[in-house]
């Protein structure tokens, strides 16, 4: 049910631009659902992915 | 071709893999086309596997092993796909690392591999709830540099 990658931006630009990555680390969640960027400490991005992810 | 990783750095290597439980399999996905970093990855896997038997590497075109690059949700290279080993085959974890693991990201795809071979993470109580609860998929994908 859940998948993770970790994506080197540079080597992907096609998917860099398509989520407008401008800083690293950007977590997309689900495609663009939730964009995060910077590294959130666990509690907040676990609000950013329920938020993403309407729970 | 000259080795990637240098005798400190495969001594570092050993000392973490002591920690690992159960065997890890890494499927790596490349392209005899269009890949810059193909070969450079698959070098430095090789090398990450042969510091410990735990740590197991398989090779794979992403064309001609189209299947089982679906069936990992690989679709693109050079993906790596960090995988428990259940009954001699790779068992997905939904875990990939897309690009060369280089500067600061190899210390990334080292971590994944010491978590699949715990079989567990350092997520707090309520992250795992709420992720066992999930009846719709969740596909996290994190962007990130070499440097």
């Amino acid at each position: 049910m859940v998948r993770a990658e970790a994506l080197d931006a540079m080597e992907f630009p096609e998917l860099s631009n398509q989520f407008r990555v401008q800083g690293v680390p950007q977590t997309v969640i689900n495609s663009g659902g939730g964009i995060v960027v910077g590294a959130y400490p666990e509690a907040q991005m676990l609000a950013e992915v329920r938020r993403a992810m309407g729970a | 071709m000259e080795k990637l990783l240098n005798d400190q750095v495969v001594e570092q290597l050993k000392q973490a893999f002591a920690e690992l439980v159960h065997p890890v399999q890494l499927l790596f996905f490349g392209s005899k086309e269009n890949c810059e970093y193909c070969a450079e990855t698959q070098a430095l896997l090789s090398e990450i596997s042969a510091v410990d038997e735990r740590v197991r590497l398989s090779i794979h075109d992403i064309q001609e092993d189209a299947a089982l690059a679906a069936q990992f949700h690989v679709d693109k290279f050079p993906t790596i796909v960090v995988a428990a080993v259940k009954d001699g085959a790779p068992a997905d974890l939904g875990v990939q690392f897309c690009g060369i693991p280089a500067g600061y990201e190899f210390s990334t795809l080292i971590n994944d591999i010491i978590f699949a071979s715990k079989q567990t993470t350092s997520l707090g109580d309520k992250a795992r709830e709420f992720l066992q609860s999930l009846t719709q998929p969740l596909l996290l994908q994190v962007f990130v540099t070499p440097t």
